[in-house]
């Protein structure tokens, strides 16, 4: 049983098999590693039958690749189904895999990891806002029904594809559509599964700021009418 | 007066000339992470914080090296999942220190103070950049580069911070900064502090000045919104703010002549190649200060 991420990440690559996670296929090669976009895999993968150039040889390439969708806008959030394709990107190492991994999915593999190893208690969206100085301690003030319908609008699967481990509160769980429940449990020892899923452990800080601009409108709204 | 490196000889924890050796040593069974801020707006916040992981990495120092950001991914509570190292380095990579390194990163890494031990792991919480001695060279370097043939007794090196009336101490950091450059280092006819939002302003830097060369050089960790568009503005360099991209080309231009002055302004401070450095000095001066093994599970 591999211990460490980059010993789980080689035993996940194993020669003869395709891996994804979120939008991007890995699989290794004779001198190293393929990554592209899981979109270009009939062009690229392994089975396509034709040998490939690739585009891009570092993993800071990745970096490039996560930053802008395809119409040149900033994606801040790199688990946004936007990634744009059309490049094929060879890495010489696994350690080089992991880096870029990490560009193109921010702690995705690891997240995954210690979740399935029991290593993560998720944190419900009320502890997270409550825990918020500064300008975010406003979020505090979110009512139950103005924090549920911005769930389910700001994470909905056309902008997230992170899978939601959190719920509201202790006693409030999150009404979350098919694609956003994760279908399983922890199982310590267990193995990284062909697609690893990304994982939402607590809301990000987008969530956060959405949050207080929920709250802020309520409170400009009331001393409006007031 | 004297020069910067005996400058920085007496404020380092160790001689200059063990500088390089001491941050060059392995530590390979450490892992480094560097805290940026970071933007959902602006595509280039987080490039600078990068940049400095991708030096340290190459150089082989550390087991592990990653970054996290308050407003991108991995964001802090991520990160100490991504690492398998017993022994963490966090280096916040911020001007000052403040809100954001004695509050919100000790929250958010769930920090008891410099060194904390959770779930097996060490973590060892160092002071920001922007207030380690030898960011005095930085600047200094950056001055040199913008303006090489602008005669030091002739000229004005204008240090530009953020400012706020919220937080005495964002301002401290270049303060303190320019009063070493005034008292002890040889050269600039006049050195001062200015600000955005609080005075003495940027915007009056040519009645703040009494010489006909003036440097502006930001103290900001990234070339974000403040230095390619607000600033440019306050100087007079752009009637109003420009797209991101096309500022690059504000660097470009010096020196510009304004009020009869020539004003050389340079980019932000943090994006110096040389603050790679500066990250391992603050891992040095936290070994140096609380003991290499403090509080390692193993030794
Ligand atoms: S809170 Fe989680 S699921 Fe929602 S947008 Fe942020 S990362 Fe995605």
């Amino acid at each position: 049983m591999p211990t460490s991420i980059i010993d789980s990440l080689a035993a996940w690559l194993k020669p003869g098999t395709v891996r994804r996670i979120g939008e991007v296929n890995i699989w290794k090669t004779t001198s190293g590693y393929r990554v592209c976009h899981t979109a270009d895999l009939v062009r690229f993968g392994p089975d396509s039958g034709a040998d490939a150039l690739p585009t891009h040889t570092l993993p800071i390439d990745a970096r490039q690749l996560a930053k802008l969708d395809a119409e040149r806008k900033f994606r801040p959030l790199k688990s946004a189904p936007n990634l744009s394709g059309d490049w094929l990107l060879e890495l010489p190492s696994i350690e080089a895999v992991r880096e870029a991994l990490d560009y193109f999915y921010p702690a995705g593999i690891a997240l995954w990891l210690r979740w399935a190893n029991g290593k993560i208690a998720p944190m419900h969206l009320r502890q997270t806002l409550n825990r918020q100085t500064g300008m975010y301690r406003v979020t505090g003030l979110i009512r139950d029904e103005e924090a549920t319908a911005l769930v389910q609008e700001a994470c909905a699967p056309e902008n997230c594809r992170r899978k939601i481990l959190w719920e509201i509160s202790e006693d409030l769980p999150v009404p979350l559509v098919r694609e956003k429940r994760l279908e399983a449990s922890p199982a310590p020892g267990v193995e990284l599964p062909e697609n690893v899923p990304l994982l939402c452990c607590e809301a990000c800080n987008i969530l956060v700021a959405a949050a207080r601009a929920v709250v802020k409108k309520r409170m400009a709204d009331e001393a409006a009418a007031s | 007066m004297q020069c910067v490196e005996a400058i920085e000889d007496s404020r380092l924890p160790y001689p200059i000339h063990k500088r390089i050796e001491i941050l060059m040593t392995p530590r390979k069974h450490s892992a480094l992470v560097i805290i940026g801020h970071g933007s959902t707006l602006n595509p280039d916040s987080s490039d600078p914080t990068y940049q400095h992981a991708d030096t340290i990495r190459s150089r082989g120092i550390f087991a592990e090296v990653a970054c996290a950001f308050w407003k991108e991914e991995p964001s802090m509570r991520e990160v100490l999942h991504m690492l398998d190292s017993e022994v963490v380095y966090v280096v916040p990579n911020f001007i000052s220190e403040g809100y954001f390194t004695r509050e919100v990163i000790l929250r958010e890494l769930q920090l008891d103070g410099p060194v904390t031990q959770r779930d097996g792991k060490t973590i060892r919480y160092c002071d920001p950049v922007g207030i380690h001695p030898s960011m005095t060279r930085l600047l200094l370097n950056r001055a040199n580069e913008v303006a090489p043939d602008a005669p030091r007794s002739e000229s004005t090196l204008i240090v530009v911070g953020h400012g706020t009336t919220l937080n005495e101490q964002s301002t401290k950091a270049i303060k303190d900064q320019v009063k070493l450059i005034q008292q002890e280092i040889e050269g600039f006819a006049q050195v001062i502090d200015t600000y955005m939002e609080e005075p003495p302003l940027i915007s009056d830097w040519y009645t703040l000045s009494t010489q006909p060369n003036v440097i502006v050089v930001p103290f900001f960790i990234a070339d974000g919104l403040h230095s390619y568009q607000d600033i440019p503005v306050m100087l007079g360099l752009e009637k109003e703010p420009t797209e991101a991209a096309s500022a690059r080309s504000i660097f470009r231009q010096n020196p510009n002549r304004l009020h009869g002055k020539s004003l050389y302004y340079s980019s932000a401070i943090g994006t110096e190649p040389m603050l790679a450095d500066v990250i391992l000095d603050q891992v040095a001066a936290f070994d140096t200060l609380h003991g290499e093994t403090a509080g390692n599970s193993q030794p």
